[in-house]
């Protein structure tokens, strides 16, 4: 089974974010592979161990630094990557990425394209949606398991608004992955010295066969006019005295100034 | 001059600090009240193939260099574990290297794979309570009859002897007085830590509970003489090799701790509202934060400079000495200081930074003290006579 993994290099949300005129700031952040994706690469690592053939193929794209997030990919066990640098990316929505990564699929061949169901720094979740549209794919999003997986067909858990819906699936498809279904590997230190020697091919946007309007600013499809720090959380309300006293003081606030009821 | 690192070097300390992460500062604190070694850790240290970092690749090491190792173990350090993360591991890293470096292939094949699995564990006996940092004053003796040596005398403060099978162990072959000069006579064994011929004593101490330091008593310990390292009467020169690794990992050890501690403090800092502000908003509580800060990395810079040294085979004792010291001293300070920031909290153990303190402070005593570096310094780099 081939399978091309999605991985998007991500800013590292546990530190400190800060915002000044309207942009973020970028002097000392760390970035990582966005925690959704990293499952995701779990998961066709395991698929192919499972099915006992095939290989698993790794594409971001990214600036320079979005190498390493490759690299650890391979070195967690994935066989190859293929990495699209271009400057043309820069400013691009999930549209545009859409756009791009269909450009680059349209000429290869795979059983099952994997992606995390969101990114961690954005949180939109469309990019998976949106290629499957421009390869003319099947997709389900938000799968906790997989069942079987066979030439040519996938049996899959998605979580569902109403519990666990069972699906199969006809390959190729596009699949995107809640981050229960697995516990990513640790990368090994063998691992990372093996990932060296494993093919990274790095692409342009001509190499890809892709058109500078329909990719980056030009070709994004949504515009942020201004971004803002999050609002800072309200210091919580202490409640003290008896379990009644307490409770009532509790009601009485939910009632009366939270208006939850109303 | 490149100070960047490669894109393995950069990985090393993404995936090491990964797998540490996965070990809480309620995991570490357990073990502290506990003293239960960090077997859970070891085991996923070893399972990740981090104990066979500078290993030869051939008995299934990586065979990476001293800086690849310094930069785990600073990752190691960093972590909430601490020194107890990092003793747990660390005499895998520079404690066989006598055995890599002098041992026979058969020594080698027999030794370093279960080594590096972290099927064995090693402890380290040199230091004794008559000699202290004067190593060659040892006492310990090993006698030669037949085929085996038989090995009497005590030692002290041997750390993680409770759960070692082998010991790195140095004992005087030839009588002292015999010895032309003080570093001849010793010889350096790897052998089985016997418990019918050595009673193991645990030390009562002030920090890194989870990993035990012991005083040793050992009577007639028999030694097959195919664990004697190298030949008879050397092993003090052998030691020698493995000093300046010891001296830069543990320098790089402290400075993780140092820069965990500034970490919290800063975190803190910013949080703690007193007087209508954070206190963080001080100039006297962020001048010593920033200023250990500045240590930090500077020492950090000088133990990545001394590695790389010893990886081009070039002199580095003096580098070495140096990070080993500013290291110790300027880890210390960071935790003192960031004790100091949580106030009375810091003192507190559910904070942690009381616990960094008491680890950090192994840095500066262990394997050699401040002054002696001073003292070496003083003779090597600036000419002076020798004090010691
Ligand atoms: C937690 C811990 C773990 C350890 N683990 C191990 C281990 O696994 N294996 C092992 O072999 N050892 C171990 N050690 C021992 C450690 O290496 C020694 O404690 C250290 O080398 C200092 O020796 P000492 O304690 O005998 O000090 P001493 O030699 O008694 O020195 C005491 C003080 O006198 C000073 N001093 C002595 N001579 C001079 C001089 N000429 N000029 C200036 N000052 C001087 C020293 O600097 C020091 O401050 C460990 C120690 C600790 C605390």
């Amino acid at each position: 089974m081939n399978i091309i993994v999605l991985i998007k290099q991500v800013i590292d949300v546990e530190l400190n974010l800060r915002i000044k005129d309207g942009a973020l700031v970028e002097d000392g952040l760390n970035y990582v592979i966005s925690s959704w994706d990293e499952t995701a690469i779990e998961a066709a690592l395991q698929l192919v161990e499972t099915v006992g053939a095939g290989e698993v193929t790794l594409i971001t794209i990214g600036p320079e630094r979005a190498s390493d997030a490759l690299r650890k990919g391979l070195a967690m066990g994935a066989d190859k990557a293929v990495h699209v640098l271009d400057s043309a990316f820069d400013g691009s929505d999930s549209f545009a990425y859409a756009r791009g990564l269909a450009k680059l699929l349209e000429t290869r061949e795979y059983d099952l394209i994997l992606a995390g169901k969101q990114a961690q720094d954005t949180d939109a979740g469309l990019t998976p949606s949106m290629l499957a549209e421009f390869l003319g794919l099947p997709q389900v999003t938000n799968i906790v398991k997989v069942d079987q997986a066979e030439e040519g067909k996938m049996v899959l858990h998605r979580k569902g608004d109403h519990g666990n819906e069972v699906i199969e699936l006809t390959l190729p498809a596009v699949v995107s992955v809640n981050d229960s279904l697995n516990e990513p590997r640790l990368a090994s230190l063998r691992g990372i010295m093996q990932a060296k020697k494993k093919p990274m091919e790095t692409m342009d946007l001509a190499a890809i066969g892709g058109d500078a309007s329909l990719v980056g600013e030009s070709g994004r499809q949504t515009k942020i006019i201004s971004l803002l720090e999050p609002e800072a959380r309200q210091a919580g309300k202490k409640f003290e005295g008896s379990e009644e006293e307490t409770s009532k003081q509790v009601i009485d606030l939910l009632l009366n100034e939270a208006k939850i009821f109303a | 001059m490149d100070f960047t690192l490669t894109a393995e070097q950069k990985a090393i300390c993404d995936n090491v600090a990964e797998t540490c992460g996965k070990f809480s500062d309620a995991y570490w604190l357990g073990k502290d009240t506990t003293g239960d070694f960090p077997i859970e850790f070891h085991q996923a240290m070893a399972k990740g193939g981090w104990l066979g970092i500078t290993m030869p690749d051939e008995y299934g090491g990586s065979n990476l260099g001293l800086l690849e190792a310094a930069l785990m173990m600073h990752q190691v350090a960093r972590s909430s574990g601490a020194m107890s993360a990092a003793s747990a591991i660390h005499i895998n890293l520079f404690g066989p290297h006598p055995i890599v470096k002098f041992g026979t292939d058969d020594q080698k094949k027999r030794w370093l794979p279960e080594l590096i699995h972290g099927e064995t564990k090693v402890c380290f006996g040199v230091t004794e309570s008559n000699a202290g940092l004067e190593t060659t004053a040892i006492e310990t003796s090993a006698v030669k009859t037949g085929s085996r040596y038989y090995v009497n005398g005590a030692k002290v403060w041997t750390s993680t002897a409770q759960q070692a099978n082998k010991i790195m162990l140095l004992a005087r072959t030839k009588p002292k007085e015999d010895c032309l000069n003080r570093i001849e006579g010793l010889s350096l064994f790897y052998t089985n830590l016997d418990r019918d011929y050595v009673d193991i004593r645990l030390i009562d101490k002030m920090g890194r509970k989870a990993v035990d330091s012991n005083e040793l008593f050992i009577g007639d310990l028999p030694v097959p003489e195919e664990d004697l390292l190298g030949e008879e009467g050397k092993g003090f020169q052998y030691l020698l090799h493995s000093l300046n690794p010891e001296r830069i990992l543990v320098g790089v050890e402290a400075i993780g701790i140092g820069q965990n501690a500034i970490a919290r403090a800063s975190q803190y800092a910013q949080e703690r509202v007193v007087f209508g502000r954070p206190i963080g908003q001080n100039q006297a509580i962020q001048h010593p934060l920033a200023e250990s800060w500045m240590e930090l990395e500077a020492a950090f810079l000088i133990a990545m400079q001394a590695a790389s040294l010893y990886d081009r085979k070039e002199p580095c004792g003096l580098k070495a000495n140096a990070a080993k010291y500013l290291g110790g001293e300027a880890g210390f300070k960071a935790c003192t200081q960031s004790l100091m920031t949580f106030g009375g909290m810091g003192y507190a153990k559910e904070f942690h930074v009381e616990r960094l303190l008491r680890e950090v402070l192994i840095c500066r005593i262990a394997p050699v003290s401040p002054q002696m570096i001073l003292n070496y310094i003083a003779e090597k780099a600036l000419g002076l006579p020798k004090s010691y």
